[in-house]
């Protein structure tokens, strides 16, 4: 209890810090005769403030002191009564059988009681209050919301807000009394002044018996009677139009009622809210936000703006109009109003970045605020809206305060400027030089790593600045303190460099880290070097590179001598140094990464070596593609009004990992072993909509199929139960039936469901196809609308879903990159087969390649999916026969002529034989 | 949006070392969508932590907005405390900015302009009602301080001696001092 020792120093507060035993025993005060205000009043005060530093107190605890203060109702004093409230509040949850004291409660409620805790007795009420009983307080709250003290209608609104959701029934009857609370039109008596207040509220506090409430010029109840409005008829979507437009105020919106700004704020939302279901009332509201953006309150001014901001299809005349009041705050001396604007144009800008442009001298403006969350806003938007011309300037005043600010904001600034050199090239000078100064200054791991991931990407996307950028990267690892950076940078100049005008600048800086730096890095320097002792054009060159490996041999490291000796090695003979260094595929790593997961966990496969062949290859341009990181000024700094941005689409080899681990929990399936093959994407058998919807994945097995299907069921006072799917082989296919996993209940909250449907397959080593005639079945019954629970009748229904096929191409073949006149050469001499197929139907070389790349499933090579002649071409593609079916390659070679179609001579070299009937199997078919 | 009412879901008070002076944080039940609003924030460990780190961003005077944490804070600085208002990060943020104002402004009516640590935990009374009246479970119950102010009841003395001391002395002193200075202010 440090804590709380160290507050006991500052002597005569400690008695606000004993801890609950303490206040438990003390409680005995509140048995005292004649009760001591002062002294009960203090001790209440405490347990209050006891629950707000974090204590908890048990229901027993909580019970007891519930029932302790409520001995003081007893006394008079309002000083008193008013602190008993509080206590009751906050106990309220924790303490059992509080609904004891609703009696006295009431009492205190009464309308002729002119005491100043009315408010609270009926704030405190809807607490304690069991649900059924809300009948019982009917009339007080009648008469209570409809009360000409405000703090006491509104009291009431609140109390009846918090009730609603467990007394709905009741609370909508006072529909008609919170209607007349909204239209108040009496004027509590203006108030002079706040400094009159001040001297006034200590005699009026003092004295119960002559109470008079200082009048609140703020009309809030106004906003809890729209609070209570919009919460009993918010299912019915005319009445709210209707309470819009009679609370709106007509066209200009100066007509309304409403003087309380929180009110307005709230219709706009229902406004706003109207309009995202219904567009066809866009016009009307928008005339009534247009009115809004000229009220006198700020707030009204905000949200009206954002309303219009967030707004789908806005007409770019309106939205100008919000634009420019939220121009107006960004000059405010405010920074709540700086802040709020800021924020609003920051996410505007991701869609509309020309209509926020009009703000960017505002915007510069607020670089240098001393709030730095407005600064992001301001450069994040910035950078999103600025044109060529701006960009230098802006770079200017970014580098003069790059010094002052934080980590986690350089990272942000950094990662805005990335994108900023993507989207205009010719700006790169200024700002490479910028990137590289920064890169000079201090700064942590994060921080480094975007500066050197965004010269990557200029080195990856913008020829001119390659040189320049690298040799900022070859001085920024002299001195660099990170390995995991060094080594990045180390593989990049290994890539980049021997390509270059000057490969021997590199080399210098490369041997430097042999010799200065640790393992790790000599070893990463030692890969780097072997690529340019193959790759450099000139012979001297690699003569010297096989020297400094030549050194490296004496390495500490056995890493770094192994790495130097096989290079060595593989420079020497040709053919090894185009596997090892020139090769330009790599595995796909998901695959690769998922297939070694599988291969740990089994214990029968770890008796053979762990098989290659079957991972797909991708090539460098490909991984690059996939790996391609999102701009992180698309992500940042989006106000939250929105949902999290939707995740990036999950590759291919994700959804395959998370269709193992579906497939894993169903038992039935677990002994079927490895998958071999699941579909890339679901296949939708519906129209999207349709009121049950429903997809299919395929997963091939060793000896088995299984079908996925998921179903989604979008009606939502229905339940769907023993969903099945019955499919229907169209002819003899190879394939028998297993079983048929339901699914037992399905709701809109529980969709999608997943029925499996698992077929054998007769022969393992044929590969089956065919089309499936598949029929979803279940009993569909209506949900009770006020239980939530399923009738007891319902009827069976079937829903005819559209065929499933099981094809060649992705179910059995998958795409693989390989270099293809090599291995054409080395497949000379296994499987092959040529036939000849006249394609009639074909209207151009073109169609003919996209359609036989879809059938067959492969990865076209050399960019041959593109033809260049419109008479002759040949199509190269290569790909895997999953279940150890091995390399499959297939030649195309197709004439054009008019009239007569494509001609098609296709050539199929595999590993093994049925691999190449397969292919062959799938284009006749 | 925020379609409810609910709109603040803590009010904090911090002193200098970023300690908590007060922390009420609101998990209403009544909240349409309770069981997805009430995670965040739940207990004890949680809270500390947000508030540990909400002080270190917002320490040094003149912000008096930040986005911290997927929450939106408003808050004051006065004297060695931090009066902080939290609400959802969709939430107007002139609609918190007026609910702080307004408790801030009722607080220094309610404690003569001396909002500072010592002060507020000696009339401790005073500013959990008066934050009582200005929000109900996350509900902003009302936004005029001087309606507030007059809305909190103060103890009534057992004896009804007034202390004439030097604090006393010193102390409607400072007020009139700062009565005349905002005075001549606006000349």
């Amino acid at each position: 209890m440090a804590y709380a020792s160290k507050k006991e120093e500052e002597g005569g507060l400690s008695s606000y810090y004993n801890n609950k035993t303490t206040i438990i025993q003390e409680a005995r005060v509140f048995n005292e005769s004649p009760i001591s205000p002062r002294k009960c009043r203090a001790l209440l005060t405490r347990i209050v403030y006891l629950l707000y530093i974090g204590e908890s107190l048990s229901s027993q605890e909580a019970t007891t002191l519930f029932f302790g203060t409520t001995k003081l109702f007893q006394h008079k004093d309002s000083a008193l009564r008013q602190m008993v409230y509080l206590a009751i509040k906050e106990l309220a949850t924790t303490a059992e059988d509080v609904i004891m004291v609703t009696s006295s409660i009431m009492k205190d409620m009464q309308p002729n009681s002119e005491v100043i805790y009315r408010p609270n007795a009926i704030r405190a009420l809807c607490r304690i209050i069991d649900p059924s009983m809300a009948q019982g307080v009917e009339r007080f709250f009648k008469a209570a919301i409809v009360d000409r003290t405000p703090s006491i209608s509104s009291a009431a609104l609140v109390s009846s807000y918090h009730l609603y959701p467990h007394a709905k029934d009741v609370v909508k009857r006072w529909v008609n009394e919170a209607q007349e609370a909204v239209n108040a039109k009496s004027s509590p008596s203006f108030f002079g002044g706040s400094s009159g207040g001040y001297l006034n509220f200590g005699s009026s506090g003092a004295s119960s018996s002559g109470y008079q409430p200082i009048p609140s010029t703020s009309y809030i109840a106004q906003y809890h009677a729209l609070g209570l409005l919009y919460l009993i008829r918010k299912q019915d979507r005319m009445a709210v139009t209707k309470m819009i437009q009679q609370l709106g105020g007509g066209k200009s919106g100066a007509g309304t009622t409403l003087k309380n700004p929180m009110a307005l704020c709230m219709l706009i939302r229902y406004a706003a809210k109207i309009v995202d279901e219904d567009p066809n009332v866009q016009r009307q509201i928008l005339d009534l936000l247009d009115g809004w953006l000229r009220h006198k309150s700020d707030m009204v001014n905000l949200e009206a703006a954002r309303a219009m901001c967030e707004m789908k299809s806005v007409p770019s005349a309106q939205l100008s109009k919000a634009i420019s009041v939220l121009q107006l705050f960004l000059s405010s001396p405010k920074p709540v109003l700086k802040f709020a604007a800021a924020r609003t144009l920051a996410s505007l800008a991701l869609t509309h970045p020309s209509s926020v442009a009009t703000c960017n001298v505002d915007l510069e403006n607020l670089i240098a605020d001393p709030n730095r969350s407005v600064a992001t806003y301001a450069i994040t938007t910035l950078l999103k809206t600025g044109n060529e011309a701006s960009v230098d300037r802006l770079m200017k005043q970014i580098t003069g305060f790059m010094s002052e600010i934080s980590d986690e904001f350089k990272v942000i600034i950094v990662d805005a400027i990335r994108s900023l050199c993507l989207k205009f090239p010719t700006k790169h000078v200024s700002m490479l030089s910028f990137l590289a100064g920064v890169l000079r200054d201090e700064g942590g791991y994060d921080f480094k790593r975007a500066v050197v991931e965004a010269m990557f990407d200029m080195i990856k996307y913008i020829a001119d600045c390659k040189e320049q950028a690298l040799s900022h990267l070859c001085e920024f690892i002299e001195d660099c303190e990170f390995t995991k950076l060094s080594v990045r940078i180390l593989h990049l100049l290994g890539m980049e460099g021997p390509g270059s005008p000057q490969p021997t600048k590199y080399i210098r800086f490369i041997y430097n880290r042999v010799v200065l730096e640790n393992a790790t890095v000599r070893a990463a320097a030692v890969s780097s070097l072997a690529k340019f002792g193959v790759n450099a054009i000139d012979v001297g060159l690699r003569r010297s590179i096989g020297v400094l490996l030549n050194r490296c041999l004496d390495d500490v490291d056995d890493e770094v001598r192994d790495r130097a000796a096989m290079y060595l090695k593989v420079m020497k003979e040709r053919p090894l140094a185009d596997v090892y260094i020139k090769e330009e595929s790599v595995f796909s790593l998901a695959a690769l990464e998922s297939k070694l997961v599988a291969y740990i966990s089994d214990p029968v496969a770890v008796s053979q070596p762990f098989d290659t062949t079957s991972i797909p290859k991708v090539s460098r341009a490909q991984l690059a593609a996939e790996s391609v990181r999102q701009s992180t000024l698309d992500t940042i700094a989006i106000p939250v009004a929105r949902a999290d941005p939707t995740p990036p689409p999950p590759t291919a080899a994700d959804t395959q990992s998370a269709y193992l681990q579906q497939l894993a929990e169903v038992p039935e399936l677990t002994e079927y072993g490895p998958v071999l093959n699941s579909s890339a994407k679901p296949a939708q058998l519906t129209e999207s909509e349709t009121e049950y919807q429903v997809t299919c994945v395929k997963h091939i097995f060793k000896e088995h199929i299984v079908f996925q299907f998921n179903v989604t069921n979008t009606l939502p006072d229905t339940i769907l139960e023993q969903v099945s799917v019955i499919m229907q082989p169209q002819a003899d296919c190879g394939l028998t039936e297993d079983f048929i996993i339901p699914v037992p209940a399905l709701t809109t909250s529980t969709s999608p469901g997943i029925v499996y449907v698992s077929f054998s397959r007769d022969n393992p080593e044929e590969y089956a196809t065919g089309s499936f005639q598949s029929t979803l079945k279940f009993v569909s019954k209506e949900l009770d609308p006020s239980t939530g629970e399923p009738e007891d009748e319902g009827y069976e229904d079937e829903y005819q879903l559209e065929d499933v096929e099981l094809a060649v191409g992705g179910d059995y073949i998958i795409p693989s990159y390989a270099s293809f006149s090599s291995e054409w050469d080395r497949l000379r001499t296994g499987a092959s087969s040529t036939e000849t197929f006249s394609l009639t139907a074909m209207e151009s070389i073109e169609a003919a390649c996209d359609s036989i790349i879809e059938i067959l499933n492969m990865e076209p090579l050399g960019g041959t999916e593109t033809p260049t002649s419109p008479s002759v071409h040949t199509l190269q593609l290569s790909g895997l026969v999953n279940g150890g079916g091995g390399k499959v390659l297939v030649r195309c070679r197709m004439t054009y002529t008019k009239g007569e179609g494509v001609t098609l001579e296709l050539g199929v070299r595999a590993e093994q034989e049925r691999a190449c009937a397969l292919v062959v199997s799938a284009v006749s078919g | 949006m925020n379609l409810s009412l609910f709109t603040v879901s803590a009010f904090l008070i911090l002193d200098s070392e970023g300690h908590r002076v007060l922390a009420k944080y609101y998990h209403p039940k009544s909240h349409p969508n309770a069981s997805e609003a009430n995670k965040h924030l739940n207990t004890l460990k949680d809270q500390r932590a947000f508030e540990k780190g909400l002080w270190a961003k917002t320490k040094k005077p003149g912000g008096d907005i930040i986005l911290y944490d997927s929450q939106l804070a408003v808050y004051r600085h006065s004297l060695d405390l931090i009066l902080y208002i939290v609400g959802s990060p969709a939430e107007n943020e002139i609609m918190l900015h007026g609910a702080l104002t307004a408790l801030c402004d009722a607080v220094h009516l309610l404690l003569r302009n001396q909002v500072e640590k010592r002060v507020v935990l000696e009339n401790l009374d005073l500013v959990l009602l008066c934050l009582d009246e200005t929000i109900d479970d996350g509900i902003i119950v009302e936004t005029d301080s001087t309606t507030i102010a007059s809305r909190v009841s103060r103890p009534k003395a057992d004896t009804t001696e007034i202390v004439i001391n030097e604090q006393t002395i010193m102390s409607a002193y400072q007020t009139v001092r700062d009565k005349v200075q905002q005075k001549i202010q606006q000349l």
